[in-house]
Parts: C-alpha cells; structure tokens; sequence
C-alpha cells in the first residue's frame, strides 16, 4: 500500500497516511469488533500484495526499459552480426555449391581420363603392333631386294667378266664359225671329189649300157641267126630235128639274153638317175649349208657389235648396283633410327599419363571421401557421351569397349574390291 | 639375348642382326632375362629402365654367375648421363649405345665384342 501511495505522494507523506490508517484500523477494530478487523487486515493484505505485484511489475518494465537502453548498442551490434552471419551463411552456400559443382567437374574429368588412358593405351599397344610388323616387312623386302642385287650382281659379274662371260661365249662363237667355215670349205672339196667321182661312175654306167646296147643288138642277131636256123632246120626234115631244138634253144637264150640286158639298161638308168638326183641333192644341200653358214656368221658378227656395248652396259651397272645397295644400307640405318622415335613417343606418353594419374590422385585426397551428392553412374553416361561424339573411326570405340556405330563397320558394295569400300 | 621392355626394340634388334646369321632371345625384363639364359648367348644387349628388374639388377645377377661373367653386355638405352655410364662401367659392362642406335653400329659392336 505504501508503494501504491508512493506512486501518487512523497514517500512522508506516504508514511504518514500509512500510520494514520493503521491507527484507524486500530481503532475500529476496538470499537467494532475482530471480525471487521480481520476483514481490514485481509484488505491491506490485498491491497499490500497488490501493490507488490504491480511494483514488480512496474520493476521488471523499468529494469527492461533500463536494460534496452543500457543494451541499444549491443542490438546494433547483434543485428550486424546476425546480418554478417546470414551473409557468410549465403556465402558458405555458393562456396558449398562452387566445391559441389568443382567436386563434379573434378569427377567428370577423372572419368575422362579413364577413357582417354584407355584410348592411348589401345593406340600404342596398336601402334607397336604395326611398328613391328612393318620393321619386319621393311627388312624382309630390303633382305631379299638385297640378295636379288647380290645374284644379280653376280650375273653380270658372271657375263661380263672370265671364260664363261658373253665376251667370251662370243669370241669362241667366232672360233666355230671360223672352224664351221673350215669345215665347209673341206665339204665343199669332198663335194667336189665327189662329184668327180659320180661323174667317174656315171662314166662307167653310161660305158655299162653301151655294152648292153651291144648286147642286145647281139641278141637280136642271135634271134635272126636262130630263126634261121630253125627255117634251115625244118628244111633239112628230120635231120635237122636236132639242129632245130639247137636252134630253138639258142633262140631263146638269145631272147634271155635280151631281157637280162634291157633289165640292166633299166637298172642302169635308175642308177644314172638315182646318182645324178643324189649329186643334186648334195650340191644344193652343201649350198644352204654354205648359205647358213655365211648368215650365221653375219649374224654372230652382227649379234656381237650390238651386245659388246650392252656388255660394257652391263658392266656399268655392277657400280650403279653397289652404290644401290649402300644406299638401301644407309636407308635401313635411317629407318632402324625413325622407328625407335615412335617408341620414343610411346614412353613418353605412357610417363605423361603416370604423371597425370599420380596428379590426379594427390588433387582427389583434397576432396576427402565426401561425394557430394553427385550421381556417380549418369555423370558417367554423361561423360562418355561428351568423349565419343569426337570419335571418328570404329577402333576408338572398341577401345572403350562400346558398341561399334553400324554406319562405321566394314561393308563394300562391290565383292571385287576389298576393305570398306561403296561406290555410289 | 635382347632384354628390353619394349618390343619394338626387341624387334629392330633380332631384325637388324638375322641378316648377319645371327638368332636373338628376347626378354622384357630382367627377371625374364635370368629365367631364359642359355651358356650359348654371345653377347647381351640390355635396356637399363624395365620394369621388375632394371638392367644393372639383371647385370649385378648375371656377374654373380660364373658361366656368365665373362660373356660381354651392352647397354642399350636413352640414359645418357655420365654418372650412370661410370656406374655401368663399374658394373662390368663392355659398352654403352644411347638409342636410338643405327643397324651398322649395332653389328660392327656385337663383332668387336664377340670372338
């Protein structure tokens, strides 16, 4: 009640009437009686605990207003902060969603490397491959083209040099001739001795078939003579039987006679015929034999000057052929040398790509085991779509062991032509 | 016997040495090379960076062996530092090629080395 009164008076005067109404109190509890009295004391109970109450009350609002002007700064202060958080909060969003977005970027070139290490792998495992095979081809065909200009060599060596060689198969190619012509020359004598002797035989046959001629008048001579006989014999009757048998037989001996000398007149002809046909043979045989032999000889002389400059050509090529083959030498040297620098490449990409990887994998530590939220398998698709649109060729896609692109496979149109060959 | 890692290599050099009559073993490691050795080996040619075993490991094996200590070996490499050529030459080895090395090199060596 006091602080009630306070409110409204000084604090004496407050007193005062405090102590004036406790005295009245005081009084009308004895002169009315306890209970009255108790109400009173129950209204300055209320009244007090109201007042307290209400001073509380009045105390806390004061105690705020005093705090919250004693504490305006620091509001200030909280609402910066509180600003200043909400701002490194958003910035600590967009840096998340930055390292987010990095940490998917890292992947996704991770998942390229893959792909690319794998395609440089299949392409130098390829590339070895054909290295190889062409070293091998390179040398086989240098080794045989080599061993050809060796034999070739040694033919020409061979024909244009020593005994054998065309030179010489030529100057004894002369000798023969030479000697053939020798040997024509004693032919052509026996000929002629020959014929000389033919001419003897004929001689003789001709004298052979007088003598038959003569033989034959003899015995047309005899036939008459016989005849006669044989008239003279009928004449003499029958003692002249005797003499006609004689004469009958001679006669015919005579007739004999003539058929054997027409026979050797017959065979004497043939003979005389057969010879002189055989000496024409012979002369017109040893003739083409002589011609042959003057074109042979015409022709080896001329066979010889067209070849000795091709010999002496020959000859020439031995020194072209053996700086040829010093050349193919030095080209083999050169191209042993060309084909270690792509080996050379191959090391050097196989180290770009350890590199590569031991960078990769020290960069992934920093991005912990966090993931991110990033969804791992269509990042891959993602990453393997952006790689292949750059693949032109079907052996990039089975280095990654993708379905090779049917527009990409082997096919030809034409069943002549080999590979992946259309005419349009 | 031709160690090296690469084929190519191995390649070129049975290649660049069969037309001299000569027949090649191949191995690409050191470790290879040691499981392949044969007393009628002339001469081995060896790269120095393989993997498994390097060519001064396989060489240090190799002069362990008395059938081998004496058979002369070539380093065929693209080390070309003085330090290791002095640390090959320490080793025992007859001869150093920096590659890449030319086919006419290669023979007229393998006939000076070899008896």
């Amino acid at each position: 009640m006091g602080d009630f009164l306070s409110d409204f008076t000084s604090p004496k005067l407050t007193k005062l009437i405090l102590g004036l109404i406790k005295i009245l109190l005081l009084v009308m509890a004895i002169l009315f009686n306890k209970m009255i009295f108790l109400v009173c004391v129950s209204l300055l109970l209320i009244l007090e605990i109201f007042s307290l109450f209400m001073k509380s009350e009045k105390r806390i609002i004061e105690e705020k207003e005093e705090f919250i002007e004693d504490h305006t700064p620091y509001k200030e202060e909280c609402s910066n902060l509180k600003r200043d958080i909400l701002s490194l909060q958003h910035e600590n969003d967009k840096q998340r969603d930055m390292i987010s977005r990095l940490y998917r970027s890292f992947k996704s070139s991770e998942i390229s490397l893959e792909k690319t290490e794998l395609l440089s792998r299949t392409s130098m495992v390829t590339v070895q491959s054909k290295v190889n095979k062409i070293t091998d081809d390179i040398f086989s065909m240098i080794t045989g083209s080599k061993n050809m200009t060796d034999d070739i060599n040694e033919l020409i060596l061979s024909l244009t040099h020593g005994d054998e060689s065309l030179h010489g198969v030529i100057n004894r190619l002369n000798i023969n001739i030479d000697e053939i012509d020798n040997i024509s020359t004693k032919i052509g004598e026996v000929n002629r001795v020959i014929t000389s002797d033919t001419s003897s035989v004929t001689d003789s046959l001709l004298e052979i078939r007088n003598f038959t001629n003569n033989i034959l008048d003899l015995a047309d001579q005899t036939s008459v003579l016989a005849i006669n006989a044989s008239i003279e014999a009928a004449r003499s009757g029958i003692y002249g039987k005797g003499f006609a048998v004689i004469a009958g037989e001679v006669g015919k001996l005579a007739d004999n006679s003539k058929v054997f000398a027409e026979t050797i007149n017959k065979m004497v002809k043939s003979a005389y015929q057969a010879m002189e046909e055989g000496l024409e043979k012979q002369n017109s045989l040893l003739k083409n034999v002589e011609d042959m032999l003057i074109r042979s000889q015409q022709e080896v002389h001329i066979a010889s000057n067209s070849l000795l400059p091709k010999i002496e050509l020959l000859a020439e090529s031995i020194n072209k052929s053996s700086i040829t083959s010093s050349s193919m030498t030095e080209q083999l040297n050169s191209f042993t040398s060309s084909m270690q620098f792509l080996d050379l490449v191959r090391q050097i990409a196989e180290h770009i790509a350890i590199i590569s990887r031991e960078r990769w994998e020290e960069t992934s530590k920093e991005f912990g085991e966090k993931t991110y939220d990033i969804d791992l398998d269509s990042l891959k698709e993602e990453v393997i779509r952006e790689v292949t649109k750059h693949f032109t060729t079907k052996e990039e896609w089975e280095a990654l062991g993708l379905t090779v692109k049917e527009s990409m496979s082997n096919k030809t149109n034409n069943k002549d032509l080999k590979g992946d060959v259309l005419l349009f | 016997m031709a160690v090296d890692d690469s084929s190519t290599i191995r390649n070129l050099i049975k290649n660049s040495v069969a037309s001299e009559g000569w027949s090649v073993l191949e191995a690409e490691d050191g470790l290879k090379a040691l499981d392949l050795l044969d007393p009628s080996i002339d001469i081995f040619i060896v790269d120095v960076n393989m993997p498994n075993m390097n060519g001064f490991e396989f060489v240090s094996e190799l002069k362990k062996q008395i059938s081998y200590k004496n058979k002369p070996v070539v380093f065929l490499t693209t080390e070309s530092s003085d330090e290791m050529k002095s640390k090959g030459k320490a080793l025992g080895i007859n001869g150093w090629i920096v590659k890449p090395f030319e086919r006419e090199t290669l023979l007229k060596i393998i006939d000076m080395l070899v008896d």
